[in-house]
């Protein structure tokens, strides 16, 4: 394919070289290492690039302006030498002013020109960046949720493997067989924990939304006097300890309580003070008169009416007088809610009518009772009321209403 | 009226710069074999003393048989001077680019005015211009030559002592450098550096005459034992002589001997720096010593003893010292960047080279370690190219014969009688930059020089071009006697006049493009095309004398029923390009890419098409490239709308550049920036702009077709397959980058474009003249 006359060439040499060249292409291009494709390229508007370059030709032509006398074609002969010799004077006079002038003009048409490459470039690299950026976000996301899932299990593994070195001791110590303890603890319920942590990451929603709501209780805790040195605050279901954090936050004296050991490790990890323990048996080892307020967020739903009732007296018992109870639960009263969103959570036992709710706080020894309804749908999912104003009021009454609902009581 | 002037800014026996040395050698030298040398140079005494002063007296001395005149220097404004020297020594090195001034802000006139001036000299040299046979200007960068040389540019030769540095690239050495008659180097390096600044148009006139030295002319001699406290027997050192400032690069010697040092702390080797200069070296470093200025007899002494000779040096045109150290057989190192001293060294072998501070620290070592057999044995090696190039007697003979002295005394050849007075020429258009006119404009010259009357008539004429050539009106201004040489190429209305010629003519056929190829794009040329070649056969039987430009045409004319057609190259000198580049045009192509050129009128038969495409695939391949296509079209032609659109659907918008017709100072940029020159025309009837190509040291990349082969000759690489792009690819990658490939198809390309040059053409010019002669002799 190739050929030449110099004698210094090997042909068959320059051949392999082609060769090699050629794998050296190959490789290249399977490693997606050649250059970038003109279409990733074509970021600004390619009209106006084109148009710029144009002007800057235009420019480029002028850069030399006064340097010469035309040719005055359009005179001819004696005129034309005096046409010449008359423009030669002046371009000789105009130079004071021309030459820096054109020093001026071509110092201008190169910056510009250093410039407009330095703009071009960094379109590139900002497109390329951009582009790099969203992956990298896209990335990140999800190995966010790996973490979590992760962390969780660790945190589940280190338990276990702590109760096995524990038992391991105790078994080297009493040499006597333990078997059956063991098993026990490696099976019993708090095995489940890690899931019911993802469960509520994938649908309590996320930890920003809850604090955004949980912020509404903050005043009815201070005007309770609740959260000073020996009014505590009480958090029962503690969870991911949003509340706790809140509380934190407004230099409230707060704390936690959770049966889920993934969930109270994590809340200590923040430095939250929780205990890891039942509802009413922690409750019940408490002496009269001694918390300032007691909440209970999503809880009672997951209580059978027995600990439900127990709860509420043993609430009653422990508050000070003024204290507060504060128990959120979702509202049945939304059809949704009560129809579908409910059941979402596999260990809730069933939805509770606001007001028994009531009825039941109010008998059980609270006074000022109140039912708060909370969290309804955002505007743009309830029923549009242009059409048919009074079906679609009626149906948003019962479709859109509060999602949740709060029991607010007060010790006497 | 044979005297020869030397003009410099300074003269004495006592000067040691290198250029002034050089200076007083050759005049005195040339005054002792008994020619009138004058020397012209200021009233100042030195370069180191203050340039406004005159130190001397004015008027004529007589040295030594040499005539010295001086004249007063101008006053001019030191400050200002330093400025713009400072300006211009502030430039990286890497930033300077051959053809874009560096002197930014007018620091460029600043530097020059305020240089060392004479205006009483440059009024003596306009006023008594005929009362010398040459002016001989040295070094390049003062004022004095400066403004002094375009004075008598037409008698003077230049010896520039370029070294590559900010000053090379001031626009008035470019002046100087292109309006000199000829040039003088003093080694290989320097010329290689010359053509690499101003392009091919200098390459004719320049021409090495070497540097000799002083050392040659003597017996080796009684040496002092003892210098400046050193017993030069006892001592090992390596030994730096020269002018001592940061311009000749001795801080970094004496850096890399401290890191030398401290990588070998046992070590015994000094160095020893001599020369004049103002800065003080040895005082802060253990193991250097600085002697300052040296007599002759120690600066030998010190040359002979030493272990090596280092010149670190990046700027030299031509380095005295190390011939002087292989006159004694001492081996030298050089800087590996300095085109004079390293071309020198590698020619030799006398030596090694070094660039970065570690190369010099790594020398330090290999010298203090190698035995003295070795060392010798290097230093013979340099001795044996130095009696080559640096003795005496063999370089003054150089210039005799260059500055013409000798030719003198021969009578100029007499003109033989002729039965024509006049040959006319005759083309259907004329224009600038066209390869016919530029033919004419040749052959018209070698017309007058041969003493006949001579004239360029044409039927279209360039209107830049009127001061060349005459338009054609039936014939007006051509007596029917006359001599008349037609060129043909496309159909025009001059058939029937040359037909009816009744005087010797001649036709040279400059090839028909085929019409098939216009056959789309335009119908208008096609039918013209056509015309040309019908026109050619009803011409065959009027023309005994004719000649094609490439024997691919004579072929063509045989066809068409000429009888036995000689051949008259295309004459490609490239002297044309002895002209400024556009330097808006080099900068915008000297932005890193490769630069792909073709040079050709857009048309089908040049094939751009492909060669877009082809581009494409090379661009996606590797990436970093442009695309120029210089060559005049018009907007509306359909293969120009054609090409536009392949490159809007390639996405090459950018990438391409279609440049139009352009002067030749845009077209000198495009060549000077161009690292491939690809072609995949399928029809060339000779292809000027491959040789054009070759002028400017670019590799030349070729499909096989028409004339190209011809025209090539054992210049370039032709392939003989369009279709696999990826293959011609990697050939293009190879071409531009792999510096073997490259430099084998350069050094073919540096003789295939001899052919062209009008001295090689002459015969058979001449031959084609005689045959209108014998026509006219019936």
């Amino acid at each position: 394919m190739l050929e030449t006359k110099n004698p210094e060439i090997d042909l068959v040499q320059l051949l392999e070289k082609v060769g090699l060249e050629l794998k050296l292409q190959q490789k290249n291009m399977a490693e997606g290492r050649n250059r970038v494709m003109p279409e990733d390229l074509a970021i600004n508007d390619p009209y106006a690039w084109s148009q710029l370059a144009t002007t800057l030709q235009v420019a480029e032509q002028n850069v030399n302006a006064g340097a010469e006398v035309t040719s005055m074609l359009h005179y001819h002969g004696l005129m034309r030498k005096m046409a010449r010799f008359l423009g030669k004077i002046t371009v000789f006079l105009g130079r004071v002013i021309t030459i820096p002038q054109r020093n001026f003009n071509s110092a201008i048409l190169h910056s510009f020109r250093v410039i407009l490459d330095g703009i071009r470039d960094m379109n590139r690299n900002t497109a390329h960046l951009e582009r790099q950026i969203r992956l990298v976000d896209e990335k990140l996301e999800k190995k966010a949720v790996v973490i979590e899932y992760l962390k969780t299990g660790l945190i589940t593994q280190e338990r276990r493997v702590a109760i096995l070195l524990e038992e391991l001791r105790k078994q080297v110590n009493a040499a006597a067989g333990n078997q059956e303890k063991l098993a026990l603890q490696l099976t019993g319920p708090d095995i489940l924990d890690p899931l019911y942590l993802a469960f509520e990451n994938q649908f309590r929603g996320s930890r920003e939304e809850i604090r955004e709501r949980l912020l509404e209780y903050v005043p009815r805790m201070r005007a309770a006097g609740a959260g000073t040195p020996g009014r505590e605050i009480l958090d029962i279901g503690c969870g991911r300890g949003e509340w706790l954090e809140i509380m934190a936050d407004e230099k409230l004296l707060a704390r936690g309580l959770d049966l889920n050991q993934v969930l109270v490790q994590q809340c200590r990890d923040k430095g939250f003070e929780v205990i890891e323990n039942n509802a009413l048996s922690y409750l019940r080892s408490l002496p009269d008169n001694s918390l300032g307020a007691i909440t209970a967020f999503h809880l009672i739903e997951h209580l059978d009416f027995d600990d439900r009732v127990a709860l509420f007296d043993e609430s009653v018992r422990v508050l000070k007088s003024g204290g507060v109870a504060l128990f959120e639960t979702p509202n049945p009263r939304n059809l949704l809610v009560g129809a579908c969103n409910f059941w979402a959570d596999p260990t809730h036992i069933r939805p509770l009518y606001p007001e028994t709710h009531h009825f039941l706080m109010e008998y059980r020894g609270f006074c000022k009772v109140e039912l708060l309804f909370l969290h309804p749908h955002e505007q743009e999912q309830r029923l549009p009321e242009h059409e048919a104003p009074q079906l679609a009021a009626k149906l948003n009454e019962v479709l859109s209403c509060a999602r949740d609902y709060t029991v607010v009581g007060y010790k006497a | 009226m044979n005297t020869v002037a030397f003009v410099m800014p300074w003269f004495g026996a006592h000067l040691k710069g290198g250029a002034e040395q050089l200076a007083w050698q050759v005049a005195n030298r040339l005054a002792k074999r008994g020619y009138k040398i004058e020397v012209l140079t200021t009233c100042c005494s030195s370069f180191l003393e203050n340039w406004s002063t005159n130190h001397l007296p004015a008027g004529v001395e007589m040295v030594d048989g040499l005539t010295v005149r001086r004249f007063k220097v101008d006053k001019r404004h030191d400050g200002r001077f330093n400025h713009a020297n400072t300006f211009a020594l502030a430039i990286p090195p890497q930033q300077l680019q051959a053809g874009i001034n560096p002197f930014t802000f007018g620091t460029d006139e600043l530097f020059v005015t305020e240089n060392i001036n004479s205006l009483a000299l440059e009024r003596y040299l306009k006023r008594k211009k005929n009362k010398y046979h040459a002016f001989v200007f040295l070094p390049y960068l003062y004022g004095v030559i400066l403004n002094g040389l375009p004075h008598v540019a037409d008698k003077s030769w230049l010896q520039p002592c370029l070294h590559d540095e900010v000053y090379a690239y001031l626009p008035q050495v470019e002046t100087i450098m292109r309006s000199c008659h000829g040039l003088l180097y003093n080694s290989l390096g320097e010329e290689r550096l010359a053509q690499n600044l101003f392009g091919p148009g200098i390459i004719r006139k320049g021409e090495v005459v070497g540097v000799g030295v002083e050392s040659f002319d003597r017996q080796q001699q009684d040496l002092p034992q003892r210098v400046a406290g050193f017993d030069l027997d006892q001592e090992k050192y390596v030994l730096c002589l020269g002018r001592r400032d940061k311009t000749k690069n001795t801080v970094l010697l004496v850096e890399a001997y401290q890191q030398y040092r401290t990588s070998h702390p046992e070590s015994t080797l000094k160095l020893i720096i001599a020369g004049p200069g103002g800065e003080q070296f040895g005082v802060r470093v253990a193991g250097v010593s600085d002697l300052g200025l040296v007599s002759e007899q120690d600066k030998e002494a010190l040359l002979a003893g030493c272990t090596a000779l280092f010149q670190p040096s990046r700027n030299e045109s031509y380095s005295r010292v190390i011939m002087e150290a292989w006159f004694y057989n001492r081996p030298v190192a050089a800087h590996g960047e300095c085109l004079a001293t390293a071309m020198a060294v590698e020619a030799a072998g006398g030596g090694l080279l070094a660039t970065s501070c570690d190369d010099w620290a790594q020398l330090f070592h290999q010298f203090n370690t190698m035995p003295e057999d070795d060392l010798a044995a290097l230093g013979r090696k340099g001795r044996e190219y130095a009696l080559q190039y640096a003795e005496w007697n063999a370089v003054i003979d150089r210039y005799e014969t260059i500055l013409g002295l000798k030719a003198l005394t021969i009578s100029p050849a007499e003109v033989p009688r002729t039965a024509l007075r006049t040959i006319h020429q005759l083309t259907p258009g004329f224009a600038y930059g066209d390869a016919i006119s530029n033919q004419t404009m040749v052959i018209r010259d070698l017309l007058k020089n041969k003493g006949y009357k001579s004239e360029i008539f044409t039927e279209q004429i360039d209107p830049s071009m009127t001061h060349e050539a005459r338009l054609f009106k039936n014939g007006k201004g051509i007596k029917p006697n006359a001599g008349l040489i037609y060129h043909h190429s496309i159909g025009a209305g001059l058939t029937d006049f040359v037909i009816n010629h009744p005087g010797p003519k001649g036709l040279i056929y400059h090839n028909i493009t085929p019409p098939e190829f216009a056959r789309d794009a335009d119908p208008e040329l096609k039918e013209k095309l056509e015309q040309g070649l019908q026109d050619l056969s009803r011409l065959a039987p009027h023309f005994p004398v004719n000649a094609g430009v490439s024997r691919f045409n004579s072929h063509d004319l045989e066809k068409s029923g000429f009888l036995s057609p000689s051949v008259v190259p295309i004459c490609i000198a490239p002297e044309k390009w002895n002209l400024p580049a556009e330097p808006n045009m080099l900068m915008r192509l000297r932005d890193g890419k490769d630069n792909i050129l073709f040079v050709g009128r857009l048309a089908a038969n040049k094939c751009q098409h492909d060669l877009i495409d082809a581009f494409a695939a090379y661009l996606g391949l590797y990436g970093n490239c442009r695309l120029i296509l210089v060559g005049g079209f018009m907007e509306e032609e359909n293969y120009y709308k054609s090409l536009k659109e392949q490159i809007r659907d390639r996405g090459l918008e950018g990438d391409v550049l279609f440049t139009g017709k352009v002067t030749d100072s845009i077209l000198h940029s495009c060549y000077r920036s161009a690292h491939l020159f690809w072609s995949m025309s399928e029809h060339e009837g000779f292809g000027v702009p491959l040789i054009e190509a070759m002028w400017f040291d670019i590799p030349v990349l070729a499909y096989k077709s028409s004339a190209v082969p011809e025209t090539l000759g054992e210049g370039g690489l032709l392939f003989t397959d369009k279709q696999d792009r990826n293959q011609l690819a990697a050939v293009a990658r190879l071409l531009m980058h792999d510096p073997e490939v490259r430099s084998k198809i350069l050094s073919g390309q540096q003789r295939r474009r001899q052919v062209f040059l009008p001295e090689s053409i002459q015969v058979t010019l001449e031959q084609f003249i005689r045959g209108m002669e014998c026509l006219a002799k019936q």
